[in-house]
């Protein structure tokens, strides 16, 4: 066999198999898909983490200062106020560590001027922990609302 | 302590013969040289470390929560034994780690105080409680520098001893039961250089003390098999069986008021190491596993918003400290003697494993520590409790294969620490411990090995 032919029957060798291999694939996906459409849909995870951030034993009343503004970073860019739900047109939400995570989040993106962090205690189980990055200008005053913490650029 | 060749060695002139140098074999050779009885002890290492001596005579197979090369690096084959790398931290058991003991603390009482003395210790730290918190007693670790069994200056008696001979790089292996199995007539000795084995035979009076470290205690007892009937000390099964280790993780953080739990201690407690230790009651809620809890100096972390607040709560000067854990047992729950090592010995596997009872004790005492610190609010305490089920390690505390207890149908050594039915034939160290307890073993292996050289010196 001379060195051409030999190129000649490798090639169409790996563009055979490659070929099969590609129909193979795409039927197994179809056949996929078609499959998990009749599944229920999966369990949660049987262990899922418990979290090492949140592991310290505290009363209810260390729970609630430690989510109020008293304890959050000190910002220079943003001025913080407990117990406000400021208003503005939201384009992000998180579900985040701390109202600290909330103000961080807001200082480095430079589309938010005002954020509002929903604390750990609220009484909305979907809510707590939620930060609201923010756009919007003017009055930044807001009717009380003692479950959430807001902040906007000074 | 004199170096002695084999071929200048007359081994009938002596009164006993002890294998290993380390706390265990050190300790009975110079409480029977007080006594004024003639000791040869046999080692298999040399004067310094050598890393052919250990890879050839320390190794182990582990399975479970251990790799075999854990229990190796804490089994050192050379003069001092494993005091060449002992971190020097010493505690005394408890009362009621002697429960399921046939000696009581009472009877180890003036050997733990003999036992501090000789690692140059000041003594209070034995006795020495506090009850800080409701449900948690402090007690004070020693942490001196660790005594070296190696070290020429520092061991006591040991320098210029006459009644201490030491022969190095030999090792005993195999032991021979008498006809009627009432003692050991002979023993091995290997000679680790020239890889000789020649048998020697022990007077009707002379006592042979195993003094190898927990594995070495087995792999002795395990190698002295003839093939006509079990192995020396393993009649009922026993030996290798009760291998423990002390399960350590670090398992949180403390913030607190300053002086809330640890109390101003005098100076002459020399180093310490703070602890806190459940009370018996919890004790014995947590299925009898012991807890201790060592509180380390840490620093507040004033970026984290839950440690600034605790930090105002409990200041001004509020205090922080890392907790970690020893606690309870993993156990061995696997065979003995798998293949043979480089010198035909038995090869040890140990399957050994932290038991859920071990690790629901942890979570249940660090649960308490929480509560009580609430209730009492002197301070808070962050649980790490995914560490204690999945970052389990160990101190290097091998412990029990060869336990005390009086019926030899559950254990290898009585009370004396004298083989079971070998009235000459008896073993020192952590391998006879019946319990773990949960502190570091090597001022309890030094007390009972003092508490067996009186035991001898009276007897032989």
């Amino acid at each position: 066999m001379d060195r051409r032919s030999f190129i000649w029957g490798m090639g169409g060798f790996f563009v055979g198999a490659s070929l099969s291999g590609g129909a193979a694939f795409a039927y197994r996906e179809l056949r996929r898909a078609r499959f998990r459409a009749s599944l229920p849909p999966s369990p949660p995870p049987a262990f899922e983490s418990r979290g090492l951030v949140d592991g310290w034993i505290l009363s209810a009343a260390d729970r609630e200062r430690i989510g109020s503004a008293e304890y959050a970073l000190q910002s220079e860019l943003l001025e913080i106020v407990d117990g406000s739900d400021i208003p503005g047109r939201p384009f992000s939400r998180e579900v985040v560590k701390g109202v600290d995570d909330c103000v961080e989040a807001c200082e480095k993106e430079t589309r938010c001027t005002r954020f509002t962090f929903a604390k750990a205690t609220h009484p909305d189980e979907t809510k707590r922990n939620v930060c609201w990055l923010k756009t919007g200008e003017g009055e930044a005053d807001s009717p009380r609302a003692p479950d959430y913490i807001s902040g906007w650029r000074r | 302590m004199v170096f002695v060749a084999r071929s200048e060695l007359d081994l009938s002139r002596y009164d006993a013969i002890v294998a290993g140098s380390g706390p265990a074999g050190g300790s009975v050779a110079e409480g029977l040289s007080r006594g004024n009885r003639k000791v040869l002890v046999i080692e298999t290492g040399g004067s310094e470390y050598r890393a052919e001596a250990q890879e050839n005579y320390s190794a182990v197979k582990g399975g479970g929560h251990y790799v075999g090369s854990h229990w190796s690096s804490h089994w050192i084959r050379m003069l001092g034994g494993t005091s060449n790398i002992w971190g020097g931290w010493c505690a005394p058991f408890s009362e009621r780690n002697f429960d399921r003991w046939p000696i009581s603390r009472s009877d180890l009482e003036p050997y733990y105080l003999s036992a501090a003395q000789a690692l140059y210790r000041p003594p209070d730290f034995l006795t020495y409680r506090k009850s800080v918190l409701d449900q948690f007693e402090y007690r004070a670790i020693s942490d001196e520098d660790p005594l070296r069994y190696s070290d020429p200056v520092k061991f006591a008696t040991f320098p210029n001893d006459p009644n201490v001979h030491v022969l190095l790089e030999h090792s005993v292996g195999a032991l021979t039961a008498s006809q009627d199995g009432s003692r050991v007539e002979a023993f091995e000795l290997y000679g680790v250089s020239e890889g000789n084995r020649e048998l020697i035979e022990l007077r009707e009076e002379q006592a042979l003390v195993l003094a190898g470290g927990a594995m070495g205690n087995a792999q002795i007892l395990l190698a002295s098999n003839d093939g006509t009937r079990a192995s020396i000390g393993d009649e009922h099964g026993q030996v290798g069986r009760y291998l423990q280790e002390h399960p350590h993780m670090g398992v949180g953080k403390i913030i607190c008021r300053a002086n809330a739990l640890i109390p101003s201690m005098d100076e002459g407690f020399g180093g310490i190491r703070h602890a806190l230790f459940p009370s018996d009651s919890l004790y014995h809620e947590a299925g009898e596993l012991d807890v201790c809890l060592v509180l380390s100096e840490a620093s507040i972390d004033s970026t984290d918003q839950t440690e600034r607040y605790l930090s105002e709560e409990f200041g001004p000067g509020a205090r922080a400290y890392r907790v970690s854990v020893m606690a309870g047992r993993a156990e061995n729950h696997g065979s003995r003697a798998e293949g043979f090592d480089p010198c035909g010995w038995p090869l040890l596997f140990a399957q050994c494993v932290v038991d859920s009872d071990s690790l629901e004790a942890v979570d249940f005492v660090m649960r308490s520590l929480g509560s009580s610190l609430l209730d009492s609010n002197v301070g808070r305490l962050r649980f790490d409790v995914e560490r204690v089920y999945s970052d389990i390690g160990g101190g290097g505390h091998t412990i029990g294969t060869t336990r005390m207890g009086t019926d030899a149908t559950s254990s290898v050594v009585d009370s004396d620490c004298r083989v079971h039915g070998y009235r000459n034939l008896f073993i020192a160290g952590s391998s006879v411990f019946a319990t773990g307890s949960c502190v570091n073993p090597t001022l309890t292996i030094v007390a009972l090995a003092q508490r067996l050289a009186d035991y001898l010196a009276k007897g032989i």
